[in-house]
Parts: structure tokens; sequence; C-alpha cells
């Protein structure tokens, strides 16, 4: 027997794995640009379980890397200081990455309890740093007419994320195929 | 787990983490960042197509659910339209006569020499943000500069508050970030204009140092003052909603709701220079 790591037809690992990540920074470009459009920008936050996914789903230094380019693009839509969500997420997605990779199974209830925390923490520091230290006027009915909003979305749809990564993930993989040499009529069987 | 925190790849990490903090340091002490004039030109183009097709779903929709109060709203403006063809015959002759005083007394035109840049369309809208602020396609490269003053064909909407290469984000008058002088066209009366994020939900911003013998009535016009140099003269602002005395009890707290709503705007036209242009008090200080 013989083990192929591909049949014919199909693409070369690294096209695969390009392919994937091409995907994947699609989706985060596409994200953002949608939280933007009028009356859509409840989907802010939704970067942060897409981060997440692909991290549950990838190495640690190319989620780390992809969850703070999704940072930076989080930060340009939402006008807050360029950095700020791309450090968070950029820690974030490595150190999920690390733990579903030796610790977790990649199934959606540690997901979503990732997610879950993780979402609580940003929206957290989202509203200190640029409501709460200001104590601005008013800073509960941002609080309540958008943040929270944006967060019980973002938390509302990351199972449709998980399962999204994982299908494209699915996709891209690099597929192993066995073949069975020919029998050699030579050999005595016994 | 543990051999993860004295592994090569955390350390890569925490460097990557280290480079998006330098960034962040960078944006807040220079007050520009190329990161995001980079980013903001990827989104550009895919913001300018989600606009576009949210837009369209929106005003689909919005046709069936409201047609209803459409048509109430309908009768109500053909009443109201009666009514100002009445008050223009009025206007039409309170005009000449000014004309005639105005070459009398030799005053100069009021064209205030404004220049506008090409129109702006809007591309996206700030995500999470309650006072509306909005992306422009229009950056440096078109002319635009920080604090130029936004307009439409029916007033003030704001200021440019970010300019990067090829695309700004305008904040809206009704901002905290921004205050300007005001006067009422009936009365005469100034007043500083100022917003909170409690009058933004309201979609209000208050007007404030009225004097406490002000005569403004729900319905006035305010325009604006030209005398900061920021703007010029006479664009209007907005409608004065209601009047309340301030706490302190030494002046009055007008109300008002801004001419121009800017979650409806889709094309805007930026004043990047005018006849007086940085003369104003903040210049002199």
């Amino acid at each position: 027997m013989r083990l192929r790591n591909r049949t014919k037809g199909q693409l070369p690992a690294p096209a695969r794995l390009a392919l994937r990540w091409l995907c994947f920074f699609l989706l985060v470009i596409l994200t953002a640009s949608c939280s933007t459009a009028p009356g859509w920008d409840f989907l802010s936050y939704s970067l942060i379980p897409l981060s997440l996914a692909v991290a549950v789903f990838s190495e640690e230094i190319p989620s780390a890397i992809l969850g703070g380019l999704a940072g930076l693009a989080a930060d340009v839509v939402m006008d807050q200081l360029a950095g700020f969500t791309a450090l968070y997420l950029c820690l974030a997605s490595g150190l999920i990455s690390a733990m579903f990779r030796q610790l977790l199974r990649k199934n959606l209830i540690g997901y979503m309890a990732c997610v879950v925390i993780l979402t609580a923490g940003y929206l957290y520091a989202d509203y200190f740093f640029y409501y709460g230290i200001w104590e601005l006027e008013g800073r509960l009915i941002a609080l309540e007419k958008k943040l929270l909003p944006s967060a019980l979305w973002a938390v509302a749809t990351a199972p449709a994320l998980f399962y999204l990564i994982r299908l494209t993930v699915r996709l891209t993989e690099t597929k192993r195929t066995l073949e069975i040499e020919g029998a050699d009529d030579k050999i005595d069987r016994v | 787990m543990k051999e993860f925190f004295t592994s090569k790849k955390f350390k890569i990490i925490l460097a990557l983490c280290a480079l998006f903090a330098g960034v962040m340091l960078y944006a807040a002490l220079s007050g520009q960042n190329g990161v995001s004039s980079a980013v903001g030109a990827v989104l550009s183009p895919v913001q300018r197509v989600s606009s576009s097709i949210s837009s369209w779903v929106s005003s689909r929709l919005d046709m069936l659910i409201n047609a209803g109060d459409y048509y109430e709203e309908n009768k109500r403006l053909r009443e109201e339209l009666a009514r100002l063809t009445a008050e223009l015959a009025d206007y039409i002759s309170v005009k000449q006569e000014n004309e005639q005083l105005r070459e009398m007394v030799g005053l100069a035109g009021t064209d205030t020499g404004m220049e506008f840049s090409e129109p702006c369309t809007v591309i996206g809208r700030t995500a999470n943000d309650l006072f509306g602020s909005f992306f422009i396609d229009k950056g440096a490269k078109d002319g635009i500069s920080e604090m130029d003053p936004v307009v439409t064909k029916d007033g003030l909407v704001g200021f440019v508050t970010e300019v990067q290469y090829t695309y700004s984000l305008v904040t809206p008058i009704m901002s905290n970030e921004l205050s300007i002088g005001v006067f009422c066209v009936r009365t005469g009366e100034t007043g500083v204009s100022s917003g909170s994020l409690e009058l933004a939900a309201d979609g209000v911003f208050s007007v404030l140092y009225l004097p406490l013998d002000c005569q403004l009535e729900e319905g006035d016009i305010l325009v604006t003052s030209g005398y900061s140099g920021l703007v010029p003269g006479g664009l209007v602002v907005g409608r004065i909603t209601s009047l309340a005395k301030d706490a302190s009890g030494l002046s009055n707290t007008g109300y008002a709701a801004p001419a121009i709503d800017s979650a409806g705007l889709k094309k805007v036209y930026v004043i990047v220079d005018f006849d007086g242009k940085g003369e104003g008090f903040e210049a002199q200080e």
C-alpha cells in the first residue's frame, strides 16, 4: 500500500493553504466593510468571533497575524485608536490557537466559551477607555444602544462563523488517499 | 501549555503585540497614522459597494413597511406647501425692499468666496457611533484638510475631523467634539452649539449661553455666525425645538434639531477655502 498526499486534479498543498488564508482575509475585509453600511454597525464586534474561529483551526503565529489585521480593520471602521483592537485580537488569537492545539478539543462549546469571555472583555475595554474614563454624559445610552447590541450579535452569530471557518478548512485541506498496488502473482501466499 | 509560554512561537506573538502597541502609541502621539490610511484604502472600495447595496435594500423595505406613514406625511406636506406659497409672496416683496436698501447703504455682496471640493460620496458610517459620523471618499490627495466644513445645499452637516490620503471622517454638528457660534436669523441672538451622547440619542444638540430674556421660539432657524473663522457665516445649522433655563440660572439653553439628518446622506461637499478662513477668535488665540 502506498500513501499519496493528493489525488490527481487537486491543488498542491501550498496553493490550498494560500487559498484558505485568502478566504479568511477576504472574510475579514467583508465583515469590516459591511459594518460601515447604514444600519449594519452591529457587525463591528463580529470580527472578534471571526478571528477566534480562525485561531481554533490554525497555527498560533498566522492566527495572531490575522487577528492583528482584523483588529486594525475594526479600529478603522469604529474610529478608534489604531492598534487598540489589533493588540487585543493579536494576543487573544495567538493564545486561543495555542490552547486549542494543546489543551482543548476543537468543538463548539469550547469556542463559544472563549467567544463569550473575550467579547465581554473587549466590551468592557471599549466602554471603559472610550466612555468610562472620560465620564461622558449619556455613556450608558451608548452602551445600551450601540455597544451591547453589537456584542450580543457577535456572540449570537459566532456558531455560524465557527462552522463556516471549519468548512473552509475542510474544503482546503490536503486530502490523503490510499493506493493499493497490484498483487504480485509470483509471491506464494500461505 | 507551559512549554508554549517559553517557546519561540510565544515570543513571536509577543513581538507582534509589541508592534501593534507601537502603532497605537504612534497614532496617539502623532495624530496621523499611515497604517489607518493603508487599511482604509483597502476597505474603501468594499465599503462603497456594501453601502450601496444596503441603501437599496433599506429603501425598498422602507417603502413597503412605512407606506401608511408616507401617505400621512405627504398630506401634511401639501398643506404646509400651500401655507408657504402664501408666505412666498411676502418674502419676495421683503427681498426687493432689502435689495434696494443695500444699494442705498452701499453694502458689499454677501458672497463669502467659498471654494468647494468635488462632490464627496458617503461610503460608510462609523460603527457604534451615536453621533452618526461617516466616511467620505475624498482625502488629502483631493485637497481636504482637517476641520474643513462639510455642507449640502440644505446647510451645514459637520466638519472633517480626520483626513487620510484617500478618505476622510466627517463628524456631524451634534457631536460632543464640536462647538460653533450660531445665531438666530429672526431675532439675531447668538449662542454656542454643543452636543452630548444623551442629546444625540434624541437627535438634538444644545445651544448654550443664550440670554435670559431671549426671544427664541420653536422653529426658529439657526445659522453659523462665522466669527470663529472655522466656517463661513450664514450656513443653516438647525431649528430650535425647545428652550430651558440653564442649571446656573444665568442663561437659557436652547435645544435644536440639525438641519441635515446625517443618517440619510449620500453626497456632501467640503468647503476647502472661504473668505476669512482662520481669521476668527480661535485663530487669534
